[in-house]
């Protein structure tokens, strides 16, 4: 079978793939003839190649991102004094970086690193395709999303500087200039935000396909690996929530640009309209998110505990009752909002009632390592680190969920803290677990496992220490998004808290050192991967490290569930699906 | 150790409350940490007990009881349903009492917002809104201890949120709607006033203070008020 012939860089990837079977063998000949193959790298329709660039770019907005809360957490901590690298910051910026951080991190990082890098890559090598459904629409979809970026980033240096009214853009604050001084900015945001959903919209469309159509014989549904089962929820999520933020882009648009009064209340409008849109698309966002770093952790806790997931069909019933869910969850976000007090029990109700499904993931999670043969790695590490915050994330969020409570938490630093530990465990620890799994898959090199331990363990541990402090300042009635806390008589005994929170962030940035050094290092000269380094038994790991182009040099067939492994002789050995 | 540190905060980590129904959302909150606390407790503690079990050496630990292991998580999903329901159970009445109507005679004081003000109006003497006598300040909210106060809430522009921590209230301020809230304030004293919603460059200035009276110091609040219209002390921060 001629697999170049389903691989797009067409000639110029023949050629090379003909020569070498690699990856790096690719790269290596690109670097010595750049002004050839570059294009072809940066047309390429490979999926493989897609998810690299998602990667690209996911990481070059996560240092604007980054930079965003160490500005943030300087002034929150040294207030009035010039931030390094930054200087004095002042409070109509600093509502611009608030903004720009949250945003960023959402749509610009957490949806191309979870969906875009790890979705495109790992889908169609999971269930055995070639390629993604739509190879075309999959560059399509990257290139809308770095034209997004680009202009988000173009914010940045019109007159009045970036959107300032947060990530939630609530109306009437951003829908006229009066109010925040920002013109083009806030246009701008709206209009990289329905770029971006446009590209996850693309992406989605794609995966849902790959996974529906694309599957390898005998790669029935309940042999599907839970990753990709929480890739597909994601997209369907994404598919019915987007829509109503996307539409609500157009209306403020239009408020802002043709006199429409959607969400303006002297014109007849409503300005709730626009929390109701948002936060209708916002939760079911969250587990957009959230699933497919479960999914990562789905992956990595069998593997390197060595024995089945514990109730694997169980989950993924869990999965997609928590993602019904959360279609109906979206007004705990607005308890106080002015919206009626009335609505407030049937909402409180099912989103208390949500913790019910990702308590049975988490049980499982952790019931997967019971009677398990622990293989110790920096992946392991990262999953088991991930999931244990996460925990702290999930059940303070049963606090939000009773109105009662969240009429005096809501707006503070708690929430802050709440939802920093669940999507800094999905998209940080849930991303690095990720990496340190499948670099060999996708690199064909080992990345060193001490320098990766030793990134694992300062990432854990500086990461609680910025983010539990920030409980302590929210259960003190520490409103969220204030410029300078020592305004306040009750709240300038909380600084050393914040100052605290910014040390820690900042040895938090410093001990990412060591694993772009890790990486860089094995790029250049690191051990050799073999195709299934950890005993993995998903179809990944049936290919080549890196995988060849069109991914299996020969039709794999499946021939039973993942995670199965037999003792035999004392010792644990997996039972890949591809075994016969 | 952290103890002191925390101890060190104005009023403990944990804001006194200085309201009719600041115990009974405290007491929500603790029982909330204490059922989730022995969750999270339980689930670390599961974890890493899994972990080091499964570190352990030798020959592979045995396989068996897998049928179990889904019946046990389901079960104790069931578990944290009963105490989700225990929590909605016990948290609902609350809510309940606090968007509720004030019960009894209260006394309504008209809070409106601007960028980046509160500009509070407060009845004189004769307890009525509307009235020649009321008395009007700035980012100050004044009021007699022990008696129901009915706060009229609007907005002449963006959202803002009026959040009166020792109180346990915090309502967003609409524009074009008027929102009610009540609370009965319990002890005298100066307490904190904020704006929890971000409303604009100067969201973090829009603060000010509730000031709870003594009966006696509420009336010469007022006798002084009715002089010096406008209010007799210029609107402070905090
Ligand atoms: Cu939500
Ligand atoms: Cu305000
Ligand atoms: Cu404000």
């Amino acid at each position: 079978m001629d697999w170049n012939k389903a691989f797009a860089g067409e000639g110029v990837e023949q050629e090379v793939g003909s020569s070498s079977n690699t990856a790096t063998a690719r790269l290596a000949s690109a670097r010595g003839r750049r002004p050839r193959l570059w294009p072809a790298w940066l047309f390429s329709t490979d999926h493989k190649i897609i998810g690299l660039q998602y990667l690209g770019i996911s990481v070059v907005m996560a240092l604007v991102g980054v930079f965003g809360a160490y500005v943030l957490r300087w002034q929150l901590a040294f207030p009035g004094t010039p931030a390094p690298l930054y200087g004095i910051v002042d409070p109509g910026p600093y509502n611009a970086w608030l903004t720009m951080h949250g945003t960023i991190m959402m749509f610009f990082v957490a949806m191309p690193l979870l969906l875009g890098a790890f979705g495109n890559y790992f889908v169609p090598l999971m269930v055995g395709a070639e390629d993604m459904a739509f190879p075309r629409l999959n560059m399509i979809s990257v290139w809308t999303l770095g034209l997004a970026c680009l202009v988000l980033m173009a914010s940045f240096l019109v007159a009045e500087g970036p959107a300032a009214a947060g990530w939630t853009n609530y109306v009437p604050l951003s829908a006229d200039p009066v109010y925040t001084g920002v013109t083009l900015g806030a246009d701008l945001w709206l209009v990289a935000v329905f770029l971006d959903f446009a590209a996850v919209l693309m992406s989605g469309i794609n995966v849902l396909t790959t996974a529906l159509n694309l599957r390898a014989p005998g790669l029935t549904l309940p042999r599907v690996p839970l990753f990709v089962w929480t890739q597909v929820i994601a997209a369907v999520l994404f598919l019915f929530s987007a829509g109503p933020l996307m539409g609500a882009i157009l209306m403020l648009l239009s408020d802002r640009h043709l006199g429409s009064g959607f969400f303006a209340a002297e014109r007849g409008g409503s300005p709730l309209l626009w929390q109701h849109l948002f936060w209708f698309f916002g939760h079911p966002e969250v587990y957009v998110i959230l699933l497919p770093a479960l999914g990562i952790f789905l992956e990595i806790f069998p593997t390197f505990a060595r024995r089945p997931v514990a109730a694997a069909r169980v989950i993924v019933v869990a999965l997609w009752t928590s993602a019904a869910l959360s279609f109906v969850v979206w007004a705990h976000h607005m308890f106080v909002s002015g919206m009626s007090p009335a609505l407030a029990l049937p909402f409180s109700i099912t989103t208390i009632i949500i913790s019910v499904p990702f308590a049975v993931v988490v049980f499982a999670l952790i019931a997967t390592l019971r009677g398990g043969m622990l293989r110790p790695s920096t992946a392991m590490c990262f999953a088991v680190g991930g999931l244990a915050s996460f925990l702290i994330g999930g059940v303070t969020g049963i606090f939000l969920g009773a109105p009662a409570v969240d009429m005096y938490l809501h707006d503070t630093y708690f929430v802050v803290a709440h939802f920093h530990y669940t999507l800094f465990p999905a998209v940080v620890l849930g991303g690095f677990a990720g990496l340190y799994y499948w670099f060999p898959k996708v690199t064909g090199r080992m990345l060193d496992e001490r320098l990766g331990k030793w990134h694992c363990w300062c990432t854990l541990v500086a990461f609680q220490a910025v983010f539990l402090p920030l409980f302590f300042l929210g259960v003190h009635g520490h409103m969220r998004r204030v410029y300078d806390p020592s305004y306040y008589d009750f709240l300038r005994p909380g600084i050393f808290l914040h100052q605290m929170a910014t040390v820690a962030a900042v040895v938090l940035v410093l001990s990412q050192a060591l694993v772009v050094w890790n990486v860089i290092r094995s790029l250049r000269k690191g051990e050799k991967a073999p195709s299934n380094p950890w005993g993995g038994t998903t179809l990944e790991w049936a290919t080549t490290s890196p995988p060849v182009p069109g991914n299996f040099s020969e039709p794999v067939v499946v021939a039973h569930e993942p995670y199965h492994y037999t003792d035999c002789d004392r010792r644990r050995e997996p039972v890949p699906q591809w075994m016969l | 150790m952290a103890g002191g540190l925390l101890g060190s905060m104005d009023s403990g980590w944990w804001p006194r409350g200085s309201s009719s129904f600041a115990a009974e959302v405290d007491g929500l909150f603790f029982l909330i940490a204490v059922i989730v606390g022995a969750w999270l407790l339980l689930c670390q503690a599961a974890l890493f007990f899994f972990l080091w079990q499964a570190s352990g050496r030798g020959g592979p630990g045995r396989l068996r009881g897998l049928q179990i292991e889904t019946w046990s998580i389901v079960t104790l999903a069931v578990a944290v349903l009963a105490c989700d329901l225990v929590v909605e159970a016990y948290g609902h009445p609350i809510w309940k009492l606090i968007v509720s109507a004030p019960r009894g005679n209260a006394l309504v004081v008209q809070v409106q917002a601007r960028q980046f003000v509160w500009e509070i109006r407060h009845p004189g003497a004769d307890g009525r809104l509307a009235t020649e006598d009321d008395i009007e300040v700035q980012n100050e909210l004044h009021v007699p201890v022990g008696v129901p106060i009915e706060l009229h809430l609007r907005s002449k522009d963006v959202i803002h949120s009026f959040f009166l921590p020792t109180v346990r209230l915090k309502q967003d301020v609409l524009p074009g709607v008027e929102i009610r809230r009540w609370f009965l304030p319990t002890r005298v004293g100066r307490f904190p006033l904020a704006c929890a919603e971000l409303c604009g460059f100067a969201h973090y200035r829009m603060g000010g203070a509730l000031i709870v009276h003594d009966p006696e110091s509420y009336q010469r609040w007022l006798a002084a008020g009715a002089t010096a219209i406008g209010g007799l002390e210029q609107g402070v921060r905090r």
